[in-house]
């Protein structure tokens, strides 16, 4: 098997949700003599971008993209350590949470893994999180986007915080901001002065890549 | 009409009187600001912070021995059906919820295998303990989980069910249900999602299982539902989410749809009528409700992209129609004129030929008591046969 043809294996394996075979794949790729980097970036990614291709399209649902993104941390288990010291460009940094109040992370976590596959660096404060703690992951990490989740209604108020927060912190040129959630809506995304509004979490993606 | 047959005809799609109205609030501080009582909820941080959240924390083994919050999750039960009736519902949800031990004084687990959070609704009172994760992320530790029997979960029903029918059942429709238990819901979440998406490619066998083990816990229920004399229940799964169904209608049907066909049976053989309600977008899974037997559907939320008219045409022949005022904003900061708006065009859609009750697509303590009377009122108002509007 050459090198070519070990990678268009990874990425099979992702597509096809093979979370037994894609680290045997990983290493034998490797073993090729493939870059880790073309490993990570014409496999395991470009496979977790053909998943999300399947979900929009409605052949993959929910459990198909949560199963696909432990087929991609299986998949890194060999590639990590030889991926430590290179210098892959990432997309840009994306600041991730869910508001004050809200705990739900089930989309978030889709949303961040999705971002991590497509190149950028994620962020993930987690749910629950301050609009202060917001801010300072915006201004260490030079972030360009942020990305904020929720699902219950009167977690508006959070968001709202989020957004005046980011503004007041003189950040608001900075970056862009999406919210995604079940109680979110194009109409409030304007209302609330964010930039756009995630349908889902490869909406999310394509978002992330238009502003970038 | 009395609200007993009015909803009953309506659940076996005639044409009663008017369109009856369903009520699934569970809102500690609506109920007793219904009932014009002191509102009873317990402060949060009387639980958490200070002498007495110590004192809590330490006592939690001994609440659970006893059952004590777990009798407050009873009792409130009955508040909640009292409350329904002085509004003027015409059936009330009666679901089961005292399924809950403290894990200390922030979180809390319930007897199926699942880790909630305790935190506080907006009047910092403790809220309706919310899911964090689930416990049995491995078919060992799902195995190895001291999971109730079928018997334990039929007299703790029947004990409730009996009580609440006795009371409240001349006055309004009561519809049993049993909380965190829906098949789809309780498999997904003993293990959270992700070790069940993986689970359930690696080793479906194993979720077959899961299921047949909420499905005789189910089949108690409805034993439990029909012995105690109420007419119906409520089979709770949220199986979609606001893009759609988390998993392959075609997934759930071949794993799920032979334990829900047995349980729809079993509640049709007892003279019951069993509700589904899901949450999010449902528009792919409606088919399937009523291939596995399901006389209603409720919830068919519009922020998740479900249109009434659309359901009605699709199903409203084959199901009863629960809809579908939705609680972000119409139900919640909607001004009277949106709340009439919305019941006139829940009706415009779903009423015309019966098979239809009204109602919010769930409950939220965002949702204002008054605009509840609204919808109350405004069926009243035009939800009167034959409808016009």
């Amino acid at each position: 098997m050459n090198e070519r043809e070990a990678i268009q294996g990874v990425l099979e394996k992702v597509v096809n949700l093979d979370i037994d075979g894609v680290t045997g794949q990983v290493s034998a790729a490797l073993k090729a003599g493939a870059d880790p980097r073309n490993v990570l970036n014409d496999g395991l990614s470009a496979g977790m971008r053909l998943v999300g291709d399947r979900f929009q399209s409605g052949e993959y649902f929910l459990t198909e993209l949560l199963l696909a993104g432990e087929v991609m941390k299986a998949g890194l288990v060999p590639l990590e350590p030889l991926l430590v010291n290179t210098d892959i460009q990432g997309k840009g940094t994306v600041v991730l949470a869910t508001v004050k109040g809200d705990i739900h992370d089930l989309g978030k976590n889709l949303v961040g893994m999705m971002l991590s596959a497509a190149g950028f660096e994620v962020i993930d404060l987690g749910s629950d999180v301050a609009s202060q703690r917001i801010v300072e992951a915006v201004r260490k990490h030079q972030a360009k986007i942020v990305a904020l989740s929720m699902l219950l209604t009167p977690m508006v108020i959070s968001l709202r915080s989020a957004v005046e927060e980011i503004t007041m912190a003189g950040l608001r040129d900075q970056v862009k901001i999406i919210i995604g959630g079940a109680c979110t809506t194009p109409v409030l995304a304007k209302e609330l002065g964010c930039d756009a509004h995630g349908e889902d979490a490869m909406a999310a993606v394509y978002l992330c890549e238009k502003f970038v | 009409m009395n609200s007993i047959e009015r909803t009953a005809i309506a659940l076996n799609l005639g044409i009663p009187d008017r369109v009856p109205i369903y009520s699934e609030t569970v809102i500690q501080n609506q109920i007793y600001e219904i009932l014009g009582e002191k509102n009873k909820a317990v402060p949060l941080r009387l639980i958490q912070e200070g002498l007495t959240g110590t004192l809590f924390k330490l006592a939690a083994p001994l609440i659970n021995r006893i059952g004590w919050s777990n009798r407050q999750i009873e009792k409130f039960m009955s508040k909640k059906i009292e409350a329904d009736i002085v509004l003027g519902y015409d059936c009330s949800l009666a679901g089961y919820s005292a399924i809950f031990n403290l894990k200390g004084n922030r979180q809390a687990t319930d007897i199926w295998g699942k880790l909630y959070d305790l935190g506080a609704d907006p009047d910092g009172n403790v809220d309706t303990p919310m899911y964090r994760q689930g416990l049995l992320t491995t078919p060992e530790l799902w195995d190895a989980w001291p999971h109730p029997s079928p018997d334990r979960i039929y007299r703790a029903l029947y004990r409730v069910f009996a009580d609440l029918q006795k009371r409240y059942g001349e006055r309004i429709y009561l519809l049993g249900s049993l909380s965190c238990a829906g098949l789809w819901e309780a498999s997904s979440g003993d293990m959270g999602l992700t070790a069940f998406s993986v689970a359930l490619h690696r080793n479906p066998d194993f979720v077959r299982r899961m299921a047949k083990y909420y499905e005789t816990i189910w089949l108690a229920t409805i034993r439990a539902t029909a012995d105690a004399g109420m007419p119906a229940l409520v089979y709770e799964d949220d199986l979609a989410y606001k893009s759609g169904p988390m998993v392959s209608p075609r997934v759930l049907d071949e794993i799920f749809g032979p334990s829900l066909r047995r349980i729809t049976e079993e509640a049709h053989k007892r003279g019951l009528k069993i509700i589904i309600h899901c949450c999010g977008n449902v528009n792919q899974l409606l088919d399937l409700f009523v291939d596995w037997g399901f006389d209603g559907a409720q919830a068919l939320e519009p922020t998740a992209g479900v249109d009434l008219a659309e359901v009605k045409k699709r199903v409203g022949k084959r199901m009863c129609i629960f809809g579908n005022l939705d609680i972000s904003h119409v139900m919640s900061q909607g001004t009277r004129e949106e709340v009439e708006a919305a019941v006139k065009s829940a009706i415009q859609a779903a009423a015309q030929d019966g098979g239809f009750i009204m109602g919010k697509t769930n409950s939220h303590y965002a949702v204002k008591v008054e605009n509840t009377r609204w919808m109350i009122e405004y069926t009243h108002r035009y939800g009167v046969y034959p409808v016009t509007h």
